[in-house]
């Protein structure tokens, strides 16, 4: 095995790094780790500056605003951006998700029109698949798309995405046909959001990250609309998956995550102190495992491979770990860890541990839950379950 | 970046694994292994002992006792990262042997000096050697155990417990500590001084406390003086941890291939009990958690051959490894409900045997403990 970059991607990383403790951006870091309760990040002025020395999408074709670099260099930018403090969420989604998806089921006109903008950080973009009765089942979804004249118009509510009230347009799953074998009759649609057919609320939660209320109310969409083929968008969403699931979002949260807890640890002696050291030297441990396991799924994507089941494995571990060290993150900070950013008076105290252990239980949720993962790695991987 | 098995590394497990082929494996489980209760007096019976040589011969011909020495120096010039797969293998296998304690001794041999090519060469061509380093009621080699030596007459007088396969190795590799460093040997498995008695373990396999009482060493007895005996010792064991971090990653693969294959063809309720959940997702959850475990195994050993400081990272392995070997082999004990206790199913010795190997160079604990300031060194300021 090979676990060095080669020379030129380690140079990005290294130029990436440089960009990124500028004095502008640090400002901006800065700010973000003050927002007022209920107040997110959105379009962040960071991706409007990557995207003008074409990182924000690196491994894009440079006709849509990228390099032409590829899967490994795009994912040096998204570790390094958390771990340098930079809010990520709309950045993956709009790039990672929408963007990929774009690129890979895309007409040209379709990539032309809709990337460019996302690659410079002008637009951002959403994902509407959950309902109020589908979350993992999505093919049971009630959105309808009722044929007319030449297109249709779309009737539904979304709930549950993330940065949906930032984004320009959404990847929105409807049923344009009924079906007795449910995953046919799917179609996937580029909605523009910013129009008066589509309605989006908030849905306050226990994060920092409004869940997304989003109605669609009779908008009117036409064949320029559809990405991939009509009636045929569950093939569609479930190509794209094994590529956008990858784990290292999440293995980078992780890392960043002991990483602060373990410099706490550090300063209070609790790292020389047996007890603690025990949990802190396995989490360090899984940490490093659950990098070796995204890297894993990149390294096989770098060459063309694609895998269902590396993917799901290094979501599933990556997820649950970093609960297990937002959970243990009390143990070391105690009470003052249960302390928000809001509390007033010290301004490094920005509640990063509490922030952080309210989050988690989302990203077992959000992207497939654990449940999907395992169900996936038995299915495929280990033809259990059938 | 490359996080998969090179070609050299492919090379090895087909190479190893047409050794340890699917009808072959079932068998090498059991090589050797005694009856519950056994006790001191049970050697192996002749038949036993003609195939545990019959394979003995067979890795040494592959060559796999040389594998990380050099080629100018009788090995294939390979490294860690192509043991490790090895070791895998036979830990998959449960195949029990010197190996791993002989691959060991090649390596202290050299961090010797290059005084000792006449016992490189009589290693890797193929004499067992088993590490006697663990003192009484201290069982963790990285610290060697006391000794009595006796300066004048050039004797020494110690006790090792949990020397594996004493009585079918060529030599002893004794290793004893006191202020001054360490005290290595090759001390033959026939010299007058040496008595052995087995010591019946969970694992039911070839332990034994051996006595050294009166061992001559001789002018050129120790391999190298205390202070870089002490220091080679520590090195070599870094890889040794590494080598035994993947045995046991491996042993929880073939444990947790065995539970999957029975959660595919035991019923119950109408359909193979692999369809129900809660076995099913035991198993994926177990299957992400050996990968992972692989993971961390192949980088240490990545590490290790490139020349960088892999101790943190073979800790870091080896206590996961182990860890996760426990857990793994009693979850597979559980899916074959009371099947799995039965003497006729693996899935009672991958539980016993995993029990034994998770302490073997260092308790887990023990190991965290070693790990937590070399990581307090790395945690920035």
């Amino acid at each position: 095995m090979e676990f060095a970059l080669a020379p030129e991607q380690e140079e990005f990383r290294r130029e990436v790094c440089s960009f990124l403790t500028e004095k502008r951006v640090g400002k901006v870091v800065e700010e973000l780790r003050h927002l007022p309760p209920r107040k997110e990040p959105g379009l962040l002025e960071v991706y409007g500056w990557l995207g003008e020395k074409r990182w924000l999408a690196v491994n894009w074709p440079p006709e849509y605003g990228g390099l032409g670099r590829g899967i490994v260099e795009k994912s040096i930018l998204t570790e390094e951006l958390i771990r340098h403090g930079v809010p990520d969420l709309v950045h993956i989604v709009s790039i990672d998700i929408v963007g990929l998806i774009l690129l890979m089921v895309g007409t040209r006109e379709q990539q032309a029109r809709y990337l460019p903008p996302l690659a410079l950080g002008a637009q951002s973009a959403s994902v509407l698949y959950s309902e109020p009765g589908v979350g993992s089942d999505l093919s049971s979804l009630r959105t309808r798309a009722e044929p007319d004249g030449d297109g249709w118009r779309l009737y539904g509510r979304k709930i549950y995405s993330l940065k949906s009230q930032f984004a320009d347009f959404a990847l929105c799953a409807a049923r344009t046909t009924e079906s007795e074998v449910r995953i046919h009759g799917i179609t996937l649609f580029v909605v523009p959001m910013r129009t008066p057919g589509v309605v989006c609320k908030p849905i306050w939660n226990m994060s920092d990250e409004a869940f997304c209320d989003v109605t669609l109310d009779g908008i009117r969409l036409t064949r320029d609309h559809v990405l991939g083929e009509v009636d045929e968008g569950w093939e569609v969403i479930n190509r794209v998956l094994p590529v956008e699931r990858t784990g290292l979002e999440f293995q980078a949260k992780a890392r960043r995550l002991l990483d602060r807890i373990l410099r706490q640890a550090r300063e209070s002696g609790q790292l020389d102190d047996p007890a603690y050291a025990q949990r802190l030297v396995e989490l360090h441990a899984q940490v490093r495992a659950s990098q070796f396991l995204a890297w894993r799924v990149i390294s096989e994507l770098a060459e063309d491979r694609l895998d269902g089941v590396t993917a799901a494995m290094s979501k599933w571990y990556a997820t649950e770990l970093f609960k297990r060290i937002s959970t243990f993150g009390f143990d070391v900070a105690g009470l003052d860890g249960t302390l928000s950013g809001w509390n007033g008076g010290d301004p490094d105290a920005d509640g990063w541990l509490e922030a952080a252990h309210r989050e988690g239980p989302g990203i077992t949720l959000s992207a497939g839950t654990s449940e999907i993962m395992q169900y996936l790695i038995a299915s495929s991987g280990l033809q259990l379950m059938s | 970046m490359r996080i998969r098995l090179s070609e050299q590394q492919l090379a090895m497990r087909e190479t190893v694994g047409k050794l340890f082929d699917p009808d072959l494996v079932p068998v090498i489980r059991r090589m050797g292994a005694r009856a519950l209760g056994a006790g001191p007096d049970s050697p192996p019976t002749a038949e036993e002992q003609q195939a545990r040589q019959a394979v003995w011969r067979a890795l040494t011909e592959l060559g796999t006792l040389g594998t990380a020495v050099p080629e100018d120096r009788g090995g294939l010039g390979q490294g860690q990262a192509e043991l490790a797969v090895l070791a895998e293998t036979m830990g998959a296998a449960l195949y029990r042997s010197p190996l791993l304690d002989t691959v060991t001794a090649a390596e202290f041999v050299m961090a010797c000096g290059n005084d000792h090519d006449a016992y490189l060469a009589e290693i890797v061509g193929g004499a067992p050697v088993a590490l006697a380093a663990r003192g009484r009621q201290q069982a963790d080699p990285v610290t060697a155990g006391a000794l009595d030596l006796d300066r004048a007459a050039d004797r020494f007088r110690a006790e090792r417990h949990f020397v594996c396969f004493a009585p079918d190795v060529d030599y002893l590799l004794f290793v004893g500590s006191d202020e001054a460093g360490g005290y290595p040997a090759l001390v033959r498995s026939d010299d007058p001084g040496v008595t052995w008695r087995r010591q019946d373990d969970i694992g039911r396999g070839d332990l034994y406390r051996v006595r050294f009482d009166g061992v001559h060493v001789g002018a050129a007895g120790w391999l190298a003086s205390p202070g870089r005996a002490a220091t080679a010792w520590h090195g070599v064991m870094v890889n040794a941890q590494i080598r035994q971090a993947a045995y046991l990653v491996g042993l929880a693969r073939g444990a947790l291939d065995l539970g999957i294959r029975y959660a595919r063809e035991r019923r119950q309720f109408g359909q193979p009990i692999g369809r129900f959940q809660a076995p099913a997702f035991r198993m994926a959850a177990a299957t992400a958690s050996v990968d992972a475990a692989s993971l961390l195994v192949h980088h240490a050993a990545w590490q290790a051959d490139r020349g960088d400081d892999a101790e943190l990272s073979a800790l870091e392995a080896l206590s996961t490894a182990a860890d996760l070997a426990r857990q793994v082999t009693t979850d597979v004990v559980q899916i074959h409900g009371a099947v799995g206790m039965t003497e006729g199913c693996d899935a009672q010795i991958f539980y016993r045997v995993a029990a034994v190997d998770a302490v073997w160079l260092g308790r887990p604990t023990e190991l965290r403990r070693r790990a937590a300031p070399l990581l307090r060194r790395q945690v920035a300021a």
